[in-house]
């Protein structure tokens, strides 16, 4: 029998993903992900523009940001032709298939299945009018900051 | 004369001759009458093949295959003075690769691109030539688009094969380039993993110990309930590895008892180990073992990697997914 408790391990970080950029939603996910392979708990809160990575219709529609970014490798001057951003997209998400990287949706079922706990933001659904029925099905709950707040108690908090 | 002593035995053994010679000669006698009996019937017949033949090959002489073989013998004899054995036995060597290749040749679809190229070269009709601006737009056509493709695609084929004859490796394709500096990627097919990642050498599984990045115990941890440290997992040596240090630690970690399920995961790890030379992240178990990711984390809580290299006996795995 497992002696080890599963359900609350000691340590535990809490992230919040509040930008809905393919490059910017990344970093949050495989925070909690390298979080739950340590053993360590995770709970993701997607707040703003993070949303877009738990609504259904949107999380395989997440795009790159290229005018205007420092690190865009695209002069802002082509970045905002028309176009360009599906391109952009495009190539990132053929680099990604080509060195197997999964995808946001499978990201979360990954975590999902690793045990991490994924919020949605009540008040960023009421202003961006999202229904819960309109975000993915490995949603735990719709919760506030201040409900956030109670969940990461003892927990670091990453804000990405 | 002499005189021939004449008694009754004498003349007996005489006409005894003279009965067989007679019977010799009359049965040459019939002989040369079947003879000439058969010559007889022959004869008409000898005459027409005779007749046929020599109109026949007076058929084939008027057209031309005595001229036509006269030449082919000259053409045979060129060959013969400018080839000797060894070509021959050469292409003898060859010849199955050569009939194919032929066959390859002369399958109809073949024959029939070659057929209308050859009556474009032949008969081009009216083509104006064409400068940049006309290139670009004859791209369009969707016939000169597919000719382009297809082009690019036997272009493709030589470049590969000069590449196999010449003895170079295969061209690195990005995916291959982008792998091998992402380490430790595993791809089959990727090129020569990078000497810097790869923690093992992977014939036998006796491979230096894995340094430890973090330390044992960081500060904001409180030991008592560190659920999987980095120095739980430092597998000291590989190589010595057995299913009773496995079931000991499995103890050490909570996970006993290993049920057939732990043990197929273990298996298919070390299997994969062996295989690559890097120990496989919570990703790839889940997709080469067939055990999904609630599985593995319920099997072998809280840190499914780590516990399961453990386990294995190999050094934990690397990457971020």
């Amino acid at each position: 029998m497992n002696t080890q408790p599963q359900e609350a391990p000691a340590r535990k970080v809490a992230i919040i993903c509040s930008k809905g950029g393919l490059d910017e939603v990344y970093p949050a996910l495989i925070l909690a992900n390298a979080a739950r392979m340590s053993g360590i708990g995770a709970f993701i809160f997607f707040t703003f523009y993070g949303l877009d990575a738990i609504t259904d219709k949107k999380v395989d529609h997440l795009h790159v940001n290229m005018v205007g970014n420092p690190s865009s490798p695209l002069p802002t001057m082509l970045a905002g032709l028309p176009g360009m951003e599906n391109v952009a997209a495009k190539m990132m998400k053929k680099r990604m298939e080509e060195l197997e990287l999964p995808t946001v949706r499978e990201m979360l079922e990954m975590l999902d299945g690793a045990g991490a706990e994924l919020y949605a933001c009540q008040l960023a659904m009421d202003m961006m009018e999202v229904a819960r029925t309109d975000l993915v099905p490995q949603v735990k709950d719709v919760i506030t900051a201040g409900d956030f707040y109670d969940l990461a108690d003892g927990a670091q908090i990453i804000f990405t | 004369m002499d005189t021939v002593s004449l008694n009754a035995a004498s003349v007996v053994a005489l006409e005894a001759k003279i009965d067989a010679l007679t019977a010799q000669v009359a049965w040459l006698v019939e002989r040369q009458r079947w003879q000439s009996e058969l010559l007889a019937e022959l004869g008409p017949i000898g005459r027409e093949i005779l007749a046929a033949s020599t109109g026949t090959l007076d058929d084939l002489e008027r057209r031309g295959y005595f001229a036509v073989g006269r030449e082919l013998l000259k053409m045979v004899d060129t060959v013969v003075e400018h080839y000797g054995p060894e070509d021959v036995r050469l292409l003898g060597d060859n010849l199955i690769s050569l009939l194919d290749t032929v066959k390859a040749v002369t399958q109809p679809a073949l024959l029939e691109v070659a057929q209308e190229a050859s009556q474009t070269v032949n008969t081009p009709g009216h083509l104006e030539p064409l400068g940049i601006w006309g290139m670009l737009k004859e791209s369009q056509d969707e016939d000169v688009r597919l000719g382009v493709a297809l082009t690019l695609q036997v272009l493709r084929q030589v470049g590969r094969a000069t590449r196999k004859r010449v003895g170079e490796a295969p061209a690195p394709t990005p995916t291959s380039r982008l792998a091998s500096r992402l380490a430790p990627r595993l791809r089959a097919e990727a090129a020569p993993r990078p000497a810097a990642s790869a923690p093992a050498p992977r014939p036998a599984l006796a491979a230096a110990p894995r340094p430890n990045p973090a330390k044992a115990a960081s500060p904001s941890m409180s030991p008592a309930a560190a659920p999987v440290g980095p120095a739980d997992m430092c597998v000291v040596d590989p190589a010595s590895w057995t299913r009773e240090q496995a079931e000991r630690d499995a103890v050490e970690l909570g996970v006993a008892p290993l049920t057939a399920e732990h043990w197929a995961v273990i298996e298919w790890v070390r299997a994969e180990y062996t295989a690559s030379g890097a120990s496989p992240n919570v990703r790839r178990i889940t997709r080469g073992s067939g055990v999904d990711t609630k599985e593995l984390y319920r099997l072998f809580p809280p840190a499914p990697g780590r516990v399961v290299s453990r386990l294995a006996g190999i050094p934990k795995p690397g990457g971020c997914l």
